[in-house]
């Protein structure tokens, strides 16, 4: 019964809401039916869950002695690494091979880092007498609690204690079922028809097949599509879900795939991870590592002060996603092009470029060069090994021939010399190959000229007014696409980042 | 007593920097160009050492404002 299933959308959710706006206990009303979210999609964890959650409250109560905290903090890291690493590797020797099989406690990684950040929040004091209820609000909160976007205990507190969330709220309701059918279109128009041709084209590899140079960068790019806007679809319906139950979420996606850089793509993609990794992470191995190695020459300084924390970083975020040498090689990869963009930057661009980093030019190149190398990081990401992603990448190395569209080579001979025998789009007869085109346009469009939700979030989505201030025409528009994204709910597919 | 603090600071990131930076208790750290995640560990490693202090880094992180970075240095 997840966000994009009709049992949510045609019951769970509209007796929430009712039971929510009809009740004065709030917050009561809230944990229960998040608890009963969590019952339905994950039966069998349930107990873990709420275990996991009576303990880290407990080990709360007890942070100020260092030796229970840094105890509290391994428990909770041990279980994750349990669950997300040591099963696979059993797996492994049983069966001889890394299969995902085993379904994981749901959420394991997000609440693993809501409880170790709570108890962190705790030891410096920002909550004052840790409760059970707030900590039970914040982990179990059903839009965010499986994927999230991360909130801080402290700001959902000071959100519950207003007296605007007792309050029912219309216009919170109306513009977070704005921003949740958004959201929904987004997964199921594009993340979910962009699914249909990355599957099979990874599966052709995975089966075999040399791909050509125009066809893999192809499906490469209508991958990273498909994970933005299946995430970002995900965030956005997480954020609409809790402005109807007049809570605040953070945005989790700025508009990552304008970015010109590749330290502004981190910086907008998933950006509640990235700057919990950044305080729980890179600051502490940056600031031990200076304090443990303090070097004069100005090369070695560059590598322990910059090179070591971002590579050590970005290891673990690769190693969160999952233990196979693919999301390794993912995070190694990005860790070396954030140090080689921290590198031009300080020392070429800003130097030496400073006058053209304005030109339009310029930007458009930086943009070029950002996403494309972004595209190929994302090829580990996607493979089911790291075979499929080395053929993946030969394959747009042009290894394979370079597969331009048959028109195109049977009237120019040389074409032929370097061409692949596969399609471009559509890639199989059955797919359709005006679809594949206008999907990938579609896409492009989307992601690089609409504006964001974080557009509307800085002052509590009220530039969302004038949405409502045209209710005739929104309320048909909205019902429209409602009633095409429910149809379309059949193909129920999964959300991409439910895995990790 | 912040007064004197907010000079300090005022003169740690104008080395830091390399640029006269002079902030005030309600400016924000963004107001500041190219103070981003990599600045924030060499301010807080040279407020350390010149202030002879010990700041939680959890809470200098979260700091938005002077003000916020006064009260870790003044704590």
């Amino acid at each position: 019964m997840f966000f994009n299933t009709y049992l949510f959308i045609i019951f769970f959710l509209p007796i929430f809401l009712i039971t929510f706006y009809f009740s004065k206990n709030k917050l009561t009303i809230t944990i229960f039916f998040s608890l009963l979210f969590y019952l339905f999609n994950s039966p069998n964890y349930f107990l873990i869950f709420l275990f996991l959650l009576i303990l880290n409250y407990f080990f709360s109560l007890f942070v100020k002695i260092k030796l229970i905290f840094i105890f509290a903090v391994i428990s909770n890291l041990s279980i994750l690494i349990y669950f997300k690493y040591l099963i696979l590797v059993q797996n492994f020797f049983y069966t001889g091979s890394i299969q995902e099989t085993l379904i994981l406690p749901l959420g394991i990684s997000f609440y693993t880092f809501n409880n170790i950040i709570f108890l962190f929040d705790c030891k410096n004091k920002l909550i004052e007498k840790p409760k059970f209820t707030p900590l039970l609000f914040l982990v179990s909160f059903f839009p965010h609690m499986i994927a999230g976007p991360f909130i801080r205990i402290s700001s959902l507190i000071h959100q519950v204690k207003s007296k605007s969330y007792y309050k029912n709220n219309y216009k919170n309701l109306l513009v977070g079922l704005i921003i949740f059918i958004l959201g929904l279109s987004k997964k199921v128009f594009l993340a979910d028809s962009a699914k249909l041709y990355v599957d099979h084209f990874f599966n052709k590899i995975h089966m075999g097949l040399d791909p050509g140079f125009l066809t893999s960068w192809v499906h490469s790019t209508l991958f990273l599509f498909q994970l933005y806007f299946d995430f970002s679809g995900y965030s956005d319906m997480a954020i609409g879900l809790a402005l109807m139950c007049n809570i605040l979420l953070p945005i989790n996606f700025d508009s990552p795939l304008k970015s010109k850089s590749i330290i502004q793509f981190w910086q907008r993609w998933h950006i509640t991870l990235t700057q919990i990794i950044y305080e729980f992470i890179f600051f502490p191995i940056s600031i031990m590592i200076r304090k443990i190695i303090n070097i004069d020459n100005s090369f070695l300084k560059i590598l322990t002060e910059k090179f070591l924390p971002i590579m050590l970083t970005f290891l673990i975020i690769g190693l969160w996603h999952g233990g196979s040498i693919n999301f390794i090689i993912f995070g190694i990869l990005n860790g070396f092009l954030l140090f080689i963009n921290h590198m031009w930057r300080d020392y070429i661009s800003l130097k030496y470029l400073k006058k053209f980093n304005n030109l339009q030019i310029i930007n458009i190149i930086y943009w070029i060069l950002t996403f494309f190398t972004i595209v190929i990081c994302f090829v580990f990401f996607r493979s089911e090994n790291f075979s499929v992603a080395y053929k993946i990448i030969s394959g747009m190395m042009g290894v394979y021939g370079f597969g331009f569209p048959e028109e195109l080579s049977s009237r120019f001979d040389f074409l032929n010399n370097i061409n692949s025998t596969n399609r471009v789009f559509g890639f199989d007869e059955k797919y359709n190959e005006i679809h594949e085109i206008l999907l990938i346009l579609l896409c492009f469009i989307i992601s690089l000229t609409f504006k964001n939700l974080n557009s509307f979030s800085q002052n509590n989505y009220s530039s969302l007014n004038f949405i409502l201030i045209f209710r005739k025409i929104t309320f048909i528009c909205l019902i429209i696409i409602f009633i095409t994204v429910v149809v379309n709910l059949t193909n129920y597919t999964n959300f991409i980042y439910f895995n990790f | 007593m912040s007064k004197n603090k907010l000079q300090e600071l005022n003169k740690i990131l104008s080395n830091i920097f390399k640029k006269k930076i002079n902030l005030k208790m309600n400016s924000n750290k963004k107001e500041v160009q190219n103070w981003d995640s990599l600045a924030d560990i060499n301010i807080l490693l040279e407020i350390e050492k010149k202030l002879k202090i010990k700041i939680n880094y959890n809470l200098f992180i979260n700091s938005k404002k002077i003000s916020d970075i006064i009260k870790l240095i003044n704590k």
